[in-house]
């Protein structure tokens, strides 16, 4: 299935990320590639095979509820562009 | 159109926090109240090579909700990526379940004006919490704390089966004492580790499809959920009548105005995109967990109900009153078995007394220090005639109060009842010799008189004569 320009700004948009003109028809042909792969998928007869929710054959493993040490304030918030005291700061986002 | 033509079609999500130690993901404490981004750690903030580890007794407790509400519990159930942007959400998405819950079509059962009703639980699944965010009223940027991001909750989604916001408050206060009951949930509300959005629709008696709903949040108390939803349902109807559409929205209550607002509509329709969290495998539930988990269920609040009405005698809404709270039926347990007798009278006791002394207080029944065994000795000391019913309540107020024995707070307080017949007689015999006119009306043939003497003597007694003797004397003394 090919893919429409509009899908592909779309899809841009929900992942927060800004594509010029030349991407977005590069994007636009590798995703229509792949989305092609899938509709052979779709083809196929599954309605007797169990769904694969994961690669893994596992199972998830657990942890004990254990109360373990994390990160100490100024080490949790070093890392963010901006910070005030104890707090991660962003753009505000009420009105 | 008359507003009885319209029926209502209610659904609830309610979010609840599991009382673990940790976070579901990684080992951080949830504890509420730390200073602000003191419990993260690289999962929780969501830093690049960070990988999540299921927390047990998340799943334990998952597990034990969905048995108490009646649910089939998935063996195989899968963690999914829903995924937005918020600055709460470090990730960018947050692990949740979403085609392959753990819990699926259970029920719970309310009582409503027509009797009982199953209102149908769609699903109930695990997920993790988004932090905080703080916003200065005057301006400026939001700050966040991340703490509570991270910490387990179980989201339970009734299905459309309720009808109105009498229904919806009593299904929210069975399931909130359910997760009480089970230990899985602390039932607090107001501090949000218990939190309600409501789904509104209206549609016209008759009618077997729905119309446009409408999703509203914030709804922290009971008395919020059911103004929010009867402003929502008048307001949709009046929408239609008027030849209106009621918009898909999702709508904030505004607990001061008592009305629903509009929050702002996204330009974009949510598109959430979940796809199976690729960082954990499905989760497994064996047959053998299940079975533990159902052999440690305690003993819910409708079978504690229809055991109570069984085994004392109560009316089914005295024991729903003694039920809804599992502290107030162990105490009412243990006062029955302390007294020994007349469970009707306990019950009776410590739902118009012991509760009214309670009533405000947030620790609830914790906070009476006139344990079981002190209502069982007032008791005691009632059916003795040593005290008249006037006089065991004050009692009872100052033991809740102070803790001191029932028969000590008596005695100090001069409340024992009179029930020596020659020091009643006396004051029956003054009380007559006082007030010769009365006497002459009441042997004349006005008995109405009776009720003045008997006010007169019970004062000479001052209120502690024992009525029935009091009566007895004071017949004897006037109709001799």
């Amino acid at each position: 299935m090919e893919l429409a320009r509009e899908d592909v700004e779309r899809a841009a948009r929900l992942a927060a990320i800004a594509l010029d003109e030349e991407e977005v028809e590069r994007f636009r042909r590798d995703l229509s590639s792949m989305v092609t792969y899938f509709d052979r998928l779709l083809s196929l007869d599954l309605d007797d095979v169990p769904p694969m929710a994961h690669a893994s054959a596992g199972i998830a493993p657990t942890r004990s509820d254990e109360v373990q040490p994390g990160l100490p304030v100024e080490k949790a918030v070093a890392n963010a562009p901006q910070s005030d005291g104890p707090f991660f700061v962003v753009p505000r986002i009420i009105e | 159109m008359a507003r009885s033509d319209w029926e209502a079609v209610i659904g609830l999500e309610v979010h609840a926090q599991l009382l673990t130690d940790s976070k579901i993901f990684c080992g951080c404490s949830t504890a509420f109240g730390a200073p602000p981004n003191s419990q993260t750690c690289p999962v929780c903030l969501g830093l690049p090579g960070s990988l999540p580890v299921l927390n047990e007794r998340v799943v334990e407790f998952g597990v034990r909700l969905g048995l108490a509400l009646n649910c089939t519990i998935r063996e195989h159930s899968v963690f999914a990526r829903k995924n937005y942007f918020y600055p709460d959400l470090p990730k960018g998405y947050q692990i949740s379940q979403h085609e392959l819950p753990l819990c699926e079509n259970g029920h719970l059962v309310i009582d409503t004006p027509e009797g009982e009703k199953k209102v149908g639980i769609i699903r109930a699944h695990l997920e993790e919490d988004a932090g905080k965010n703080l916003h200065d009223p005057e301006g400026g940027p939001s700050r966040v704390d991340l703490n509570r991001a991270g910490v387990p909750l179980m989201e339970i989604v009734s299905a459309p089966d309720i009808r109105s916001s009498d229904e919806a408050v009593e299904y929210l206060k069975n399931l909130r004492s359910i997760l009480v009951y089970i230990g899985v949930n602390d039932g607090n509300l107001e501090e949000g580790s218990l939190r309600c959005d409501a789904n509104v629709s209206v549609r016209k008696r008759g009618e077997t499809g729905f119309r446009t709903r409408v999703e509203i949040k914030n709804l922290n108390s009971f008395r919020f959920l059911k103004q929010a939803i009867d402003f929502e349902i008048e307001r949709q109807i009046r929408v239609w009548e008027e030849g209106g559409q009621v918009v898909q929205e999702t709508r904030l209550f505004d607990a001061q105005a008592g009305v629903t607002r509009s929050m702002r509509s996204k330009e974009e329709a949510q598109d959430y995109r979940y796809f199976p969290e690729p960082d954990l495998p499905p989760l497994r539930v064996d047959e053998a967990l299940v079975a533990r988990v159902r052999e440690s269920l305690p003993e819910l609040p409708r079978e504690k109900q229809a055991r109570f009405v069984r085994e004392y005698q109560l009316s089914a809404y005295d024991a729903s009153v003694l039920v809804a709270d599992k502290a107030v039926a162990d105490y009412y347990e243990q006062a029955v078995a302390a007294y020994g007798k007349n469970p009707k009278t306990v019950a009776n006791w410590v739902i118009n007394e012991v509760l009214r002394l309670i009533k405000e207080n947030p620790e609830g029944i914790r906070a009476t220090r006139a344990e079981p065994e002190r209502l069982a000795a007032l008791l005691r000391l009632l059916d003795e005639g040593r005290i008249n019913a006037g006089s065991a309540k004050a009692i009872l107020e100052e033991v809740h109060r102070t803790g001191e024995e029932p028969e000590a707070v008596m005695r100090a307080r001069g409340l024992e009842q009179v029930s020596d017949v020659g020091v009643i007689e006396e004051a029956v015999a003054r009380v007559i010799a006082a007030n010769p006119a009365e006497l002459e009306k009441y042997r004349a043939g006005k008995k109405a008189v009776f009720g003045f003497f008997m006010g007169q003597v019970m004062r000479e007694l001052k209120g502690q004569g024992d009525p029935k003797l009091v009566s007895e004397a004071l017949r004897r003394a006037l109709d001799s």
